[in-house]
């Protein structure tokens, strides 16, 4: 069993199968051999978002070795699984802490999924709706915003 | 447990790199409808890593894709090409930013000089640029599709040597001969120059493009006679040479085409017989042309046949003389 902390100090006692799933805490495994039972810090995941990302570990530990790349497989942000979606209901503060903890523990799968989430979350939007849902500020004057859709005419209303 | 206090945060604070893998997710020509979402959005979108991450995602499966919705698209008999079918495809699959300042020059870059499929619509930014050269020493590139492109086709297009699709259709601005180099592409099965304003002969060596399924160079001003190397052409199902200037005697080769689904040469000035067996092709369509002669005893209906506006052609009385409705 493996120990890990988070940045709020809880402490988590989880099976090797699952923390080998992060890239990050298999290589800091390694790195301080098999016998040192310390808890490992990750001073960059609060609890929360850990516990949640333990969550995901969990549902995969007996997923198959990833298949080499098909070269003839199309890759789309539509490709999740079922399981998957159901564990990305979250809200968006919850999503991003998930992503950014992915990207920090290194964990391929959960990021890609994390990603795709969104992704589908923008498509289809227009620029206005993905504004409001996302709540970013536009900072460009209107005529530049104004020139820019006239460069995005090929790509709008097709 | 104690609860813990979360901060909430949200997209924009997700760093450049996240951001990138994010939107790489979503189709490619469809992406660049965000760039006015904020400056910084816009800044992300037309980096080269951008592009890269992008292009990492693009497979052989779109160019086989391609193929497949160009045939559906065939069988719909939709070759009037006003009615934007073509861009619905290419929003199904990646058109792709290499030509963004800085980007497309850099084929030194390992990614890009592996890279398989360009597709590509350079009115975004630069409105009709004309076809780098730079782009011509992919030699690994499958698949190139490019719109909003002015000039003449270079020479060193002959240099894509893996080519299997090209498609330069509906560039108005797209002027010259078809060059002889591009005769080099043995490994072409689709070739789709329609719609642009190229002129001059169609070249003799067309005929070494072997593994060549279909032929649009419709729309355009070619003359000259059809070159009797598309016999050779044993692969091809499409043919279409609509609307051009072509004369001359049709060639007889053309009846070679066993694989042959549709040809579609009405609106030149061609001249000479129908080749008999051309009545085996399901769907030949002659209209408007000087041909003269017989209808192929083989043609037994007029359905998918159109030989009208050729005033020195005997038509056969057991067959009503009516236009395919």
């Amino acid at each position: 069993m493996v120990k890990i902390t988070s940045s709020d100090n809880q402490e988590f006692t989880i099976s090797k199968e699952i923390a080998n799933q992060s890239v990050l805490i298999k290589n800091m495994l390694e790195d301080v051999g098999e016998s040192d039972d310390q808890p490992i810090p990750l001073p960059n995941v609060s609890g929360a978002i850990l516990q949640k990302v333990i969550e995901y570990a969990t549902m995969h530990k007996d997923d198959p070795p990833p298949a080499p790349e098909d070269e003839t497989k199309l890759k789309t942000s539509e490709d999740i699984e079922e399981r998957d979606k159901e564990f990305m209901q979250l809200d968006q503060g919850t999503m991003f802490e998930i992503i950014l903890a992915a990207n920090y523990l290194d964990m391929k799968n959960l990021l890609d999924l994390g990603c795709k989430t969104v992704a589908n979350m923008i498509k289809g939007k227009s620029v206005e709706e993905v504004r409001k849902l996302f709540n970013i500020v536009n900072d460009f004057t209107p005529e530049e915003e104004e020139q820019i859709r006239k460069e995005n005419e090929w790509c709008e209303d097709r | 447990m104690i609860s813990t206090i979360k901060i909430c945060i949200n997209l924009s604070e997700l760093p450049d790199e996240l951001l990138i893998q994010v939107f790489s997710w979503i189709t490619p020509i469809t992406v660049f409808v965000y760039r006015p979402l904020s400056h910084r959005f816009k800044r992300i979108l037309e980096t080269q890593h951008f592009a890269t991450c992008c292009l990492a995602r693009l497979h052989e499966a779109d160019f086989r894709t391609k193929l497949e919705l160009m045939d559906s698209e065939s069988e719909s008999d939709s070759d009037d090409d006003d009615d934007g079918s073509i861009e619905d495809i290419d929003q199904e699959l990646n058109l792709f930013p290499f030509m963004l300042p800085g980007c497309i020059c850099n084929v030194e870059d390992s990614r890009l000089k592996n890279c398989r499929q360009v597709y590509w619509s350079s009115t975004y930014l630069s409105p009709y640029a004309p076809i780098p050269v730079a782009l011509c020493s992919l030699s690994s590139l499958v698949c190139l599709v490019l719109r909003g492109i002015r000039g003449e086709i270079p020479p060193e297009i002959g240099r894509l040597s893996s080519l299997k699709t090209m498609n330069l259709s509906e560039n108005f601005r797209l002027v010259g001969r078809i060059p002889v180099e591009l005769c080099l592409l043995k490994k072409l099965v689709f070739l789709d120059l329609n719609n642009c304003s190229l002129s001059g002969p169609i070249p003799d060596d067309i005929g070494n493009l072997a593994e060549l399924q279909e032929l649009h160079l419709n729309y355009n001003q070619l003359d000259g006679p059809i070159p009797s190397s598309l016999g050779k052409l044993l692969n091809l199902r499409w043919l279409n040479l609509r609307y051009n200037k072509l004369n001359g005697v049709l060639p007889a080769e053309l009846g070679l085409l066993s694989k042959l689904q549709r040809m579609k040469l009405q609106e030149n000035m061609l001249e000479g017989p129908i080749p008999p067996q051309l009545g085996k092709t399901a769907f030949v369509d002659l209209n408007s042309n000087q041909i003269i002669g017989d209808v192929p005893c083989e043609v037994t209906t007029w359905v998918g046949y159109d030989f009208s506006q050729n005033p020195r052609m005997v038509f056969p009385a057991d067959i009503p003389i009516r236009r395919e409705e």
